[in-house]
């Protein structure tokens, strides 16, 4: 009897030390829901999970270092996502469901570039701040009526003109470039703005074609291209296109340079060509396992083996999309979001996982909403890879 | 440079003969639109990269153990998802549909959604006169080619092959003649999941795969289907043909764009002129 009584007051003890605990825990402890839009079904999965892999990292190394302070009070985070199949439909219905459901007010997210511009039909007039992963930089993506809507990871149309020029520097004779971009609404604008970009440099282009996103086997379409007789093929396209491409230009005799201008992984297209065919491939991206990379890339690759057993530059590239937009809440003090944005699009030191950055794109953009940001190069040369250096985008 | 594109477009031609081979065995014999057909040819491809990559088998014998691993498979899927739906077209549509969704979680679940790459066994360029032809494109065309020549010959000379052809012509005729058509609708789905299975090892090493590659398959082998005719190796394989000459001239002629809409178009002809496709039966 005296032994159960010791017993239950015990478990008394200890349920009330718990309520007092966790009470105390909540008092000191808030939360900020964020909500991710990634394509975790369908095609584009898999640069999706990768994405969504990085961004929970994010998440939990910003929350391991004390989350995020707003006028002297912690908020964690926590993540809200929703599979946006990379489906317009989808990508709005998931939107409502964050802005009207579960009430975030900041998202980041979203993939495709159609995505980009469904998606700010939601959060723009919810006012809801959001932080896109990727984009063509065409300007119905983000433009001075998008206030709610950032853009930190460097796409294709900024990376060209840094690109183009490294081209010329280290090719110096290969002067006739041909373009092959993935078939999307932004594609034409994009290579409009590259044939720009590309005659300003100095170089002539003499073909421009475009290839259906599901397209497997690029004979067809290499052999049209370098019917052209390019010395240089630029190109837009997801890890499985760029080593088709790289395998189907090898294996039909062109030898020349070819530049990504997606930021894919050099490694996962290394692996899918074949060593063989991975030769003078240049890409904007970094090879996550090259000593030369930054401390936070570092710490990052190795987070992503503990957690999740493998590793790549996709692993990486949606990081600063958060902790930017962390960056300017903390900076902000507010978690208003129109206050936010306005102190984040005038915030010109930020740390990235690549370096530091700003915010750029008023004058090409219309909107001071572009991360402007180093990023590796990484050159595929007899099947290895180099790590060429790091450029900075000019987003003006 | 055009015979460089005639040959491009006979050997897409042969990849996607090999992917409609099985698809056109299945509607002929078992009668369902198999829609779940891509996602065969894909699983196909992952057991080939397992016994290739992760158990360290040559690739040969993975394609044989991955066309008897994903034949069982296709035996298993018919008996249970496909026969309680026999002559059922919605709920075939419906069951064919969730199994697309079955199978890519599976994979998903345990693959991953990243890039599988199947080592090619053979490597290097044969040049011929400025003709530039790869060795694992070679391979696949030659291995295609068998197949076909094997599976006319299993069809034509067979009991079991006529069995099939009877089950084709007349189901009820055959069944009043004694052949267990269940038997026949299984051992079809076995024959016809092996060649997707040979297809997806085949085109794996070639291409990338990932759990998503069966889309591609599914509407090229539907394409060939449609255009070459039911019931009939050789509608397929002039089907296919066609339809890689048409990817192999157009698009470098012309566009991607408009190769695709010379395929349709060519489609929605015969069609018209031909309900049954080029060798179709009625």
């Amino acid at each position: 009897m005296k032994r159960a009584l010791c017993l239950a007051i015990f478990t008394a003890f200890l349920l009330l030390f718990e309520a007092v605990h966790t009470a105390d825990v909540q008092a000191q402890e808030k939360v900020l829901k964020i909500g991710v839009m990634a394509p975790l079904t369908g095609p584009v999965s898999t640069a999706g999970l990768p994405h969504l892999r990085c961004t929970e990292l994010a998440a939990e190394w910003i929350n391991k270092r004390g989350g995020i302070t707003v006028k002297g009070e912690k908020y964690k985070i926590e993540l809200v996502v929703e599979d946006e199949k990379d489906t317009t439909d989808t990508a709005v219905t998931a939107a409502t469901k964050l802005v009207e459901l579960h009430k975030v007010r900041f998202i980041v997210g979203t993939i495709s570039p159609t995505l980009l511009v469904a998606v700010g039909s939601i959060t723009e007039k919810a006012k809801v701040l959001r932080s896109a992963w990727h984009g063509e930089g065409a300007p119905i993506e983000i433009n001075k009526d998008t206030p709610y809507t950032f853009r930190v990871p460097v796409v294709p149309k900024d990376f060209a003109p840094a690109l183009m020029k490294y081209q010329v520097q280290h090719y110096p004779k290969e002067k006739k470039v041909a373009f092959l971009y993935i078939e999307n609404p932004a594609a034409p604008l994009l290579a409009e703005h590259t044939k720009r970009v590309a005659e300003s440099t100095g170089l002539s282009v003499v073909s421009v074609e475009m290839y259906p996103v599901t397209t497997r086997d690029f004979y067809p379409v290499i052999s049209k291209v370098l019917g052209s007789k390019p010395e240089v093929i630029y190109c837009t396209a997801l890890p499985h296109h760029m080593a088709s491409i790289l395998k189907s230009s090898r294996e039909l005799g062109f030898s020349g340079p070819i530049l990504n201008l997606s930021p894919t992984s050099p490694e996962v297209v290394r692996n899918i060509a074949g060593k063989a065919f991975a030769d003078n491939c240049i890409v904007p991206a970094p090879d996550v396992s090259n000593p030369q990379m930054t401390p936070l890339i570092k710490e990052i690759r190795e987070m992503c083996l503990k957690k999740f057993g493998e590793v790549h530059s996709e692993y990486v590239r949606a990081w600063d999309s958060l902790w930017w937009m962390v960056q300017a809440i903390e900076k902000a003090q507010s978690l208003d979001p129109t206050v936010v944005a306005k102190t984040w699009e005038k915030m010109d030191r930020l740390e990235a996982s690549t370096g530091w950055g700003k915010m750029g794109g008023k004058i090409s953009y219309g909107i001071n909403h572009i991360g402007v940001l180093p990023f590796a190069v990484t050159r595929m040369s007899k099947g290895e890879l180099e790590h060429v250096g790091w450029l900075m985008p000019e987003i003006p | 440079m055009l015979v460089q594109h005639i040959f491009n477009g006979l050997m897409a031609g042969w990849l996607y003969i090999l992917v409609a081979l099985g698809l056109a065995l299945i509607l002929s014999i078992v009668r369902i639109v198999q829609l779940a057909h891509g996602e065969i040819y894909m699983i196909g491809a992952y057991v080939v990269y397992f016994f290739c990559v992760k158990a360290g088998l040559h690739f040969a014998t993975s394609l044989c153990l991955s066309v008897l691993c994903v034949g069982m498979l296709g035996v298993v899927v018919e008996r249970i998802f496909l026969r309680p739906f026999r002559g059922d077209v919605e709920g075939t549509i419906i069951t064919t549909i969730a199994l697309i969704l079955i199978l890519q979680t599976v994979v998903v679940g345990i693959a991953g959604v990243s890039y599988k790459d199947i080592p090619s066994p053979v490597h290097g360029i044969v040049d011929i006169l400025g003709l530039r032809l790869s060795w694992e494109r070679l391979l696949t065309i030659l291995v295609s080619i068998g197949l076909v020549f094997a599976l006319f010959f299993f069809i034509s000379k067979t009991k079991n092959g006529q069995a099939m052809l009877a089950v084709s012509q007349n189901r009820e005729a055959a069944s009043l003649m004694g052949i267990d058509v269940d038997r026949v609708c299984s051992l079809a789905m076995f024959v016809g999941c092996g060649l997707a299975a040979a297809a997806g090892g085949l085109t794996g090493a070639i291409f990338d795969i990932h759990p998503y590659i069966g889309e591609f398959a599914l509407m090229k082998g539907i394409e060939v289907v449609i255009l070459g005719g039911l019931g009939s190796i050789g509608g397929a394989v002039t089907g296919g043909l066609i339809l890689g000459l048409v990817d192999g001239l157009v698009t470098p002629l012309l566009s991607a764009q408009i190769a695709g809409m010379i395929e349709l178009s060519l489609i929605m002809v015969i069609l018209l002129l031909r309900p049954t496709g080029l060798f179709g039966h009625a």
